[in-house]
């Protein structure tokens, strides 16, 4: 965010009034369109001219985008255009989808300010793709999956490996997202999210995490995601297999914590070292984990 | 005069211009259209260092809409306040990655915006220098080499052929031979950050250079003399000519003050052909093409007797000022002159350089040198406590600079007059505010530490010896008052503050005394700055001189009218009265345009009251010794001279608390304590305290801008350049104001607007020196900063909270 610009470039602006219509234009103009959302990102980006294009396709006009649904059993189904704010507002009053999705609550209320949350996006904040960006986390450790259909048919992708990049994904040109699925999180899990700023609004480092059944060795599950410490958002699978060995839970913590420190390629910028990164990854992913697992968090 | 007597001074007044702000109704100059306005962009630098072989803007002039481009040829001029070394579109060389080297005029924003980019610009690489240490050296590539044909105002001295844009001084007693007699003796470097402002409103300016010569103006600066002297200066245009306009102004903190872009504007408006023209900043163009706030490095030794009196002090400050050093020469003078802060000190030595470098240039800031001098001394205190196991506030008690004592004199030579302030009450009323004898409740978790902290300062404004105001009183025909004075009014309070001070005089309501928002040279009469929190004092001294000669002129009528003589008279609830005879009275409505009598005939006419202040009491400071100049004493004062005309003592304490897993800091209670010798307004007084207390810690913990390799400013922006938000405000500040009133104050007032954030910012490390005894000398205070402090110092703090957060992790193992 350096450029001297208060213009935006020029583009051709259109805002369907259906998926159909919206999938056609893409079809039709291929990489010269780019989705709208919120916008947030997409201004920005035209703002410091890193994007260009011809047409800007605002997807806020489909209403069957602008949705919240859980479903008991299958999970918490999320509009492409829902803002943030609106899932916060669902969430606060439905108290026990909350608790299941703690840590989806708590990163949505750390990320910016709550006047951008009027208008970001979830599925906005995850398909940017910066890396300090708070929805990724939590979206990883949901196992959630983006429902992205085309003129020539429909897919459910993982989140996980979605991103390569800023305002660089997995998607075509012509697909849209048209919602989220934040899965059934397992039966007695907890979760939470941490939000490590230093200096920046951003995260350093944020962690997420689920923890059920922690002193049940045969029932256990673990899981662990980063974002603002790593170039992509990252979720730790090989530090979450070390919960299934039958040890103490906290003498786990432990070993994931190295798992962790030794195999996670870690960012460094005039923030914070990838030294003290790494270092606090472990401090507050032990923090997090031992705390979700006395119900403390 | 007691508090009861007053009716307006000491209530909590709002400032009328709030009304405006929170309904987004009131207008700056951002908001600001002329019919036929045309719209300025800059190009800028892309080289730290570079001879401009070409610029080639050919391709710009196409884009439809662009009238024109100018570039550094068209304005060969240089501008500045002390020592004039900007340019206004860079001539002949770039000196910064975000110098302006053209400028391209067009009918809309968008045509400008693009046309900047087709503007080529040919470089010729030059060596860079970007840290003061090595620009210092002999063989360092030079910023100004013809720094001797630049006009250099007489406080001032740059060493031609170097980079040093100026040079001070002080030795007091035997300077830096005291050291011989110190029992304890610490040696510390200390760091401080460039800074932005961080004011809401950017730069902006609208010029309208007409066919007559007549220049008129627009523009988001501090106060409108000091831009329009500067810039007829530097243009050669009759100063009259000039109309400077000032409307709302989104903030200044000292980065509005001295001459803006307006020179630029001005000639860009008469080459595009006499046509308004205005040119607004994007937050990333200030941050990194406009001043900003300068670092610096310091080496400081300071020296105890066994007993904890100081009895040297050394201290050399390298302010890096970036490629412009303009105003930045005086703020690191006065960090150099005021170097000695609130102590008393036998033996001084202190040396302050204002040294270029290949970086965005820097200007003055709230503070203007204290901050920056107290980061170190306020520092050096708590670490000699540490050493010497003395108590903070003992330590600091017993080396006070002690008020009417002339044994007791600051750095420059001149012992602080006996009203200065209650020094010693300052810091004892902060101390007893934190409860500074009580340990703080400790939290849970054990590798978190609470700890108090203290600090104090003193802060006077840092105007040249012969900055004089002027104020007039005028009365509209119901009797009410207009106040005319070039005061700014960019959300200080200051000229509310000014207005009940006057309705306090006239025993008017408030509502009878009008102020202004649109500030201009066309009818506010001269003031030469609005800065280094001087106005209420000097203008305020100004405004009371000016009530007193609308009084007699009133008087006088009313003498002739009543048939007493006119020092029977007084003036109370809008009437003249006859003392101890209140039926006889005429009220002012009746002689504010002159008494008619009942045939018809007039005596007197309009009353205008004027009123002037003059320090006298200010010289120029050797600059060899910067030891006050004596004074004159046919002007009835003694000798020496002071450097300003009033000191303001504060004192800031703090609960701070510790993660010393993480280095997180975060301020749990603070103290605000001032000697301000009259409390005006105490819901603005308020404002500035708490306001302050944030810049404060802003500054302490997080504000800090990143260079990237080629000297160009990284982080242009609020999201990666951190200012203090509402979930960083302590909810625990405790303020309190002391009343000693300083005999030439307005009411005793004095200044102190700028004091608030000084000692904030050791307050906080010294309470973590305190706690942990690890001394941090670098700001900000980062959380890795602090962290590694902490490691380097005391790695068996560390070890021992991660060893209670390993038993604290484990005691989960069931
Ligand atoms: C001042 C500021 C502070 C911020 N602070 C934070 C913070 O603290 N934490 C944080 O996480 N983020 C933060 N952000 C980033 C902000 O949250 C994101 O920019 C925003 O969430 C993006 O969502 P959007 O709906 O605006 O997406 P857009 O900007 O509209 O889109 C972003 C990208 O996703 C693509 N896209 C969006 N929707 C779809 C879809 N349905 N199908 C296919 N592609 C799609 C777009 O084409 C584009 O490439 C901040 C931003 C600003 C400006």
């Amino acid at each position: 965010m350096s450029a001297p610009y208060f213009t935006l470039p020029e583009f051709k602006y259109v805002k369907p009034s259906s998926l159909e219509e919206a999938l056609e234009i893409l079809e039709e103009h291929g990489e010269e369109a780019k989705i709208m959302n919120g916008g947030i990102g997409v201004v920005a980006f035209l703002k410091e001219r890193l994007m260009e294009a011809e047409y800007i396709v605002d997807i806020k006009g489909i209403p069957e985008l602008k949705k919240i649904e859980y479903i008991p059993g299958k999970g918490l189904y999320v509009g492409a255009t829902t803002t943030v704010n609106e899932l916060i507002e669902f969430l606060d009053k439905s108290p026990e989808v909350r608790e299941k999705y703690r840590a989806l609550y708590e990163a949505s209320t750390h990320l910016a300010d709550a006047i951008l949350r009027n208008r970001a996006t979830i599925v906005g904040d995850i398909l940017e793709g910066l890396p300090y960006m708070d929805a990724p986390g939590p979206a990883l450790i949901f196992e959630a999956e983006m429902h992205a259909v085309s003129k020539s048919g429909e897919r459910w992708l993982p989140v996980d490996g979605i991103v390569m990049g800023p305002m660089m994904t997995q998607l075509q040109p012509n697909e849209i997202v048209t919602e989220i699925l934040f899965k059934e999180p397992p039966e007695g899990a907890r979760s939470g999210y941490v939000k490590f700023a230093s200096r920046t609004e951003y995260g350093i480092v944020n962690v997420a995490a689920l923890v059920a059944h922690p002193n049940d060795p045969g029932k256990r599950v673990v899981k662990i995601a980063f974002t603002g410490a790593t170039p992509l958002p990252y979720r730790a699978r090989e530090a979450e297999e070390v919960f299934k060995k039958p040890e103490p839970f906290g003498k786990l913590v432990e070993e994931a914590v190295r798992v962790i420190q030794d195999s996670v390629e870690v960012l460094e910028d005039p923030y914070a070292s990838a030294d003290f990164r790494k270092y606090l990854m472990g401090i507050l992913t032990t923090q997090l984990l031992v705390k979700l697992a006395r119900g403390e968090w | 005069m007691s508090k009861q007597a007053f009716k307006v001074l000491g209530k909590p007044v709002p400032p009328p211009d709030s009304y405006e702000k929170v309904t987004g109704t009131a207008p700056y100059t951002f908001d600001m259209e002329l019919p036929g306005m045309l719209y300025a962009k800059l190009v800028t630098s892309t080289e730290p260092h570079a001879r401009i072989k070409s610029i080639d803007y050919s391709k710009a002039l196409q884009v439809p809409g662009v009238r024109i481009v100018a570039t550094g040829k068209d304005f060969p001029v240089r501008i500045g306040i002390y020592v004039g070394d900007r340019d206004m579109l860079a001539i002949e060389k770039a000196l910064w990655v975000g110098h302006p080297v053209a400028a391209v005029v067009a009918e809309s924003i968008k045509a400008a915006e693009k046309a900047i980019d087709l503007v080529e610009v040919e470089y010729d690489p030059l060596p860079a220098v970007f840290d003061v240490e090595e620009a210092l050296k002999p063989d360092a590539p030079l910023l100004h080499p013809d720094i001797a044909n630049y006009k250099i105002s007489p406080a001032f001295k740059p060493v031609p052929g170097t980079n040093i844009a100026n040079q001070f001084r002080m030795i007091k007693g035997e300077g830096e031979a005291g050291f011989d007699k110190a029992d304890l003796v610490i040696e510390k470097t200390f760091k401080m950050p460039f800074l932005h402002h961080a004011y809401m409103e950017t730069w902006n300016t609208i010029a309208h250079y007409k066919v007559t010569g007549d220049i008129e103006i627009w523009t988001s600066s501090q106060s409108p003399y000091a831009p329009r002297y500067l810039m007829a200066m530097s243009l050669g245009v009759p100063v009259g000519k000039i109309k400077m306009r000032i409307p709302y102004v989104g903030g200044g903190f000292g980065g509005k003050a001295g001459v803006l872009i307006e020179p630029l504007v001005a000639m860009l408006s008469k080459k595009a052909g006499y046509k308004p023209v205005k040119l607004v900043m994007s937050r990333a163009e200030q941050m990194r093409s406009m001043p900003v706030i300068a670092g610096y490095k310091a080496y400081a030794k300071i020296g105890f007797s066994k007993d904890g009196k100081i009895v040297a002090y050394k201290v050399r400050f390298l302010f890096d000022t970036g490629a412009f050093a303009d105003y930045t020469v005086n703020v690191a003078r006065t960090a150099g002159y005021a170097c000695t802060g609130v102590y008393d000190m036998p033996n001084v030595y202190c040396e302050s350089l204002a040294i270029y470098t290949n970086k965005v240039p820097t200007t003055a800031i709230r503070g203007f040198g204290y901050p920056e001098n107290h980061w170190v001394l306020e520092r050096l205190m708590d670490m000699a406590a540490r050493e010497l196991r003395m108590d903070p506030v003992k330590i600091r008690s017993i080396n006070l600079l002690r008020p009417g004592d002339p044994t007791s004199t600051t750095g420059y030579g001149s012992p602080l007059r006996a009203d200065a302030g209650d020094i010693q009450g300052v810091l004892k009323t902060s101390a007893e505010l934190i409860e500074w004898d009580k340990e703080p409740e400790q939290p849970k978790e054990p590798w978190k530490i609470r700890a108090k902290g203290i600090a104090m300062s003193l802060k006077g404004p840092s105007q040249p010896p012969n900055a004089v105001d002027a104020a007039i009183v005028k009365f509209n025909e119901d009797a009410s008052v207009d106040i005319l004075v070039a005061t700014g009014n960019y959300g200080q309070g200051t000229v509310n503050a000014l207005r009940m001070i006057v309705a306090e005089a006239f025993d008017l309501p408030l509502d009878k005394v009008h102020i202004t928002w649109m500030n201009s040279t066309e009818w506010m009469p001269y003031t030469w700055q609005t800065v280094g929190s001087r106005s209420t004092f000097t203008v305020g001294q100004a405004l009371l001189r000016a009530v007193e000669d609308a009084k007699r002129q009133i008087f006088d009528i009313a003498s002739t009218v009543l048939k007493v003589p006119a020092d029977q008279l007084e003036l109370a609830d809008g009437k003249v009265y006859v003392k101890g005879e209140p039926w006889m009275s005429i009220p002012l409505t009746e002689i504010v345009n002159g008494y008619t009598f009942p045939n018809g005939q007039v005596l007197g006419g309009p009353i205008i009251g004027r009123g002037i202040h003059s320090p006298g009491i200010l010289s120029y400071l050797d600059p060899d010794t910067g030891q006050a100049l004596p004074i004159n004493p046919e002007t009835g004062h003694s000798e020496p001279g002071h450097a300003t005309v009033f000191y303001t003592f504060g004192s800031t304490a703090v609960e701070v608390e510790l993660d010393l897993l993480t280095g997180d800091i975060k301020v749990l209670k603070a103290t605000q304590v001032y000697d301000i010798g009259r409390l005006i307004n105490p819901l603005t007084a308020k404002g500035q305290a708490i306001g302050g207390l944030i810049m404060g810690m802003s500054r302490a913990l997080y504000e800090e801008l990143i260079f990237d390799d080629s000297g160009g400013v990284a982080n242009p922006n609020f999201s990666f350049y951190y200012v203090a938000r509402a979930k960083d405000i302590p909810d625990d500040i405790r303020i309190k104001f002391l009343e000693t009133p300083q005999a030439d104050g307005p009411f005793g007032a004095r200044g102190f607007s700028e004091n608030v954030m000084i000692a904030v910012i050791p307050a906080i490390a010294n309470a973590i020196e305190r706690a942990t005894g690890v001394s941090i000398t670098e700001l900000p205070m980062t959380h890795e900063r602090v962290w590694r402090a902490i490691k380097e110092q005391r790695p068996d703090l560390i070890e021992k909270a991660l060893k209670a957060f390993q038993e604290w992790k484990n005691a989960s193992q069931g």
